[in-house]
């Protein structure tokens, strides 16, 4: 496999000149996290399409003034963040409502094992607040450093760390992967 | 929990993210670790989450993605003609060099290098643009072949009072010249990007018979395995190591790549249908094939006998220079695509 793909920027370089195999370069790299993102935010396929879609039809209008101000993925989940709130606010998609049976479960450590093992990773982060499951996949699906995260979601690099532990401790007790004191 | 696995599970997973720890804050978690299975199968457990798989993007997605923005950028492109119709003059005095020229089909167009799926939302726009402004020799739904539809490559032009206007002036030729296609097991590639390092460390695979835009004798060049597994591969040229993706359209939610009967072997010509399938001599492709339904761009495709149009089918000549076909005056002919 070739190891020195064009990274990014200049990926991001080239696209704004015009070449849509670069761009076409970045929507492949990047789609499975910009769909995940939003399969998480609305808890539907059918929204995620669309909101992967729209995401990438304004990254391409938005191209020749992005610059290099930011890496790219910062910006991109920024762009995946701020449509998916846009549909929402808009009323055409509802958001992933939270499970509270789940959030029962992470909430006392005693009936954690109880829900610990019955769900997948798509159910347990349904048992995350929006604010720790947003942080978490700024950082998990787009690999951001917790500043640039921060800088997205209008918080401290520090707030951002806290909810990431907080995502990871709940998801790793729901998902049966916590030994729980195994020597 | 207590608060020490608290403070040090944050930490472990500050460090997990690459994050900048103080070296305090390292040895604090490093010896709490030492003494707490917990925390160490927390640590351990990171590693594991890492690994679950995030909902996966439909494999279509990108494609339907890249047809959205593309039909974005012919939106532009036709609007940039629109009010530069001088340019369109231009196109024949074109001294780029050739590997520079596959922007030809959307005609002055600052998007070079198209993916075939680039090309077949540019057509899905300005047929649009056609059919709301001028009388088209074609619909917008299927595709008749016709004398008119021989040759609907559209131009731009502004009227004596500036503002521009769409025609299909269907006495303008199909360009002489194909993109620069080169084939690799007969299915046919375009241009894509140009890729950084060197192709030393990826996975051989068959060889590319081409003179690239060379007018000496073609010669066996290696292809790679394509780090984007799209479909795309590699082939170092002239300029380095390009990608080179399928020339593809889309057909009930499948990808369906062109397949070349004839040799390819230098830029610029034309592919023509398999040898197994004699050329029609109508226009409604008998006797080799038989009308059947339209693709995503609404262009006629026709089946033949014995082969279930879900394993190829065939275009006919003369679609816009926007078409992925391009303005191939050949028949065209299209099987699933394979990732090499």
């Amino acid at each position: 496999m070739i190891e020195h793909v064009r990274d990014d920027a200049d990926l991001v370089s080239r696209a704004a000149a015009g070449d849509m195999g670069a761009f076409e370069s970045l929507v492949r790299a990047h789609t499975d996290a910009v769909y995940a993102h939003a399969y998480r935010f609305f808890g539907d396929a059918p929204a995620a399409q669309d909101a992967t879609q729209e995401v990438w039809i304004k990254v391409f209008r938005s191209l020749e003034g992005f610059g290099s101000r930011a890496a790219f993925t910062t910006w991109l989940f920024r762009v995946t963040r701020n449509v998916c709130l846009d549909m929402l606010r808009s009323g055409r998609r509802t958001a992933t409502p939270i499970d509270p049976v789940e959030l029962h479960g992470i909430a006392n450590d005693d009936t954690a094992g109880e829900a610990a093992g019955s769900v997948d990773l798509e159910t347990a982060m349904r048992a995350l607040s929006p604010e720790d499951r947003e942080a978490f996949n700024a950082v998990a699906l787009f690999g951001l450093p917790y500043s640039e995260a921060g800088s997205v979601l209008g918080v401290p690099a520090g707030t951002v760390k806290s909810r990431v532990f907080r995502a990871r401790r709940a998801l790793t007790t729901l998902l049966s992967l916590d030994a729980r004191g195994g020597a | 929990m207590e608060m020490d696995c608290i403070r040090t599970q944050a930490t472990l997973s500050a460090v997990h993210d690459k994050e900048h720890v103080t070296d305090e804050n390292a040895e604090v978690a490093r010896a709490h670790c030492a003494e707490c299975g917990q925390c160490r199968a927390f640590a351990a457990n990171l590693v594991a989450l890492d690994a679950l798989p995030a909902p996966l993007a439909p494999s279509d997605l990108a494609d339907r993605v890249m047809v959205a923005v593309s039909a974005i950028a012919a939106e532009q492109s036709a609007g940039q003609q629109a009010v530069l119709p001088e340019d369109s003059n231009t196109a024949s005095a074109d001294t780029r060099p050739s590997s520079q020229r596959f922007e030809w089909f959307v005609g002055r167009n600052r998007w070079k290098g198209f993916g075939a799926l680039a090309a077949a939302a540019a057509a899905v726009v300005v047929i649009a643009v056609v059919v709301s402004r001028a009388p088209a020799p074609q619909t917008a739904g299927i595709q008749t072949p016709s004398p008119e539809a021989a040759a609907p490559n559209l131009t731009f032009s502004n009227d004596a009072s500036g503002k521009s206007a769409a025609s299909a002036p269907a006495a303008t030729p199909a360009p002489a010249r194909a993109p620069d296609y080169l084939t690799y097991k007969a299915r046919v590639y375009a241009p894509g990007s140009l890729l950084a390092g060197s192709t030393a460390a990826t996975e051989p695979l068959g060889t590319v018979t081409t003179a690239f835009a060379g007018a000496g004798a073609s010669t066996p060049v290696q292809a790679y395995r394509s780090p984007l597994a799209d479909g795309s591969i590699v082939v170092p040229g002239p300029d380095g190591s390009r990608l080179y993706v399928p020339v593809a359209r889309i057909f009930s939610s499948v990808r369906y790549q062109l397949v070349a009967g004839n040799a390819v072997d230098r830029f610029g010509l034309w592919p023509e249908l398999p040898g197994r399938f004699p050329v029609p001599t109508s226009p409604d492709g008998s006797p080799t094939f038989t009308m059947a339904g339209g693709d995503m761009l609404g262009v006629q495709t026709y089946t033949a006998a014995g082969v279930p149009q879900s394993q190829g089918f065939a275009i006919a000549p003369g679609t816009p220079s926007t078409d992925p076909a391009g303005s191939n005056p050949n028949w065209t002919w299209w099987e699933p695509l394979v990732i090499p």
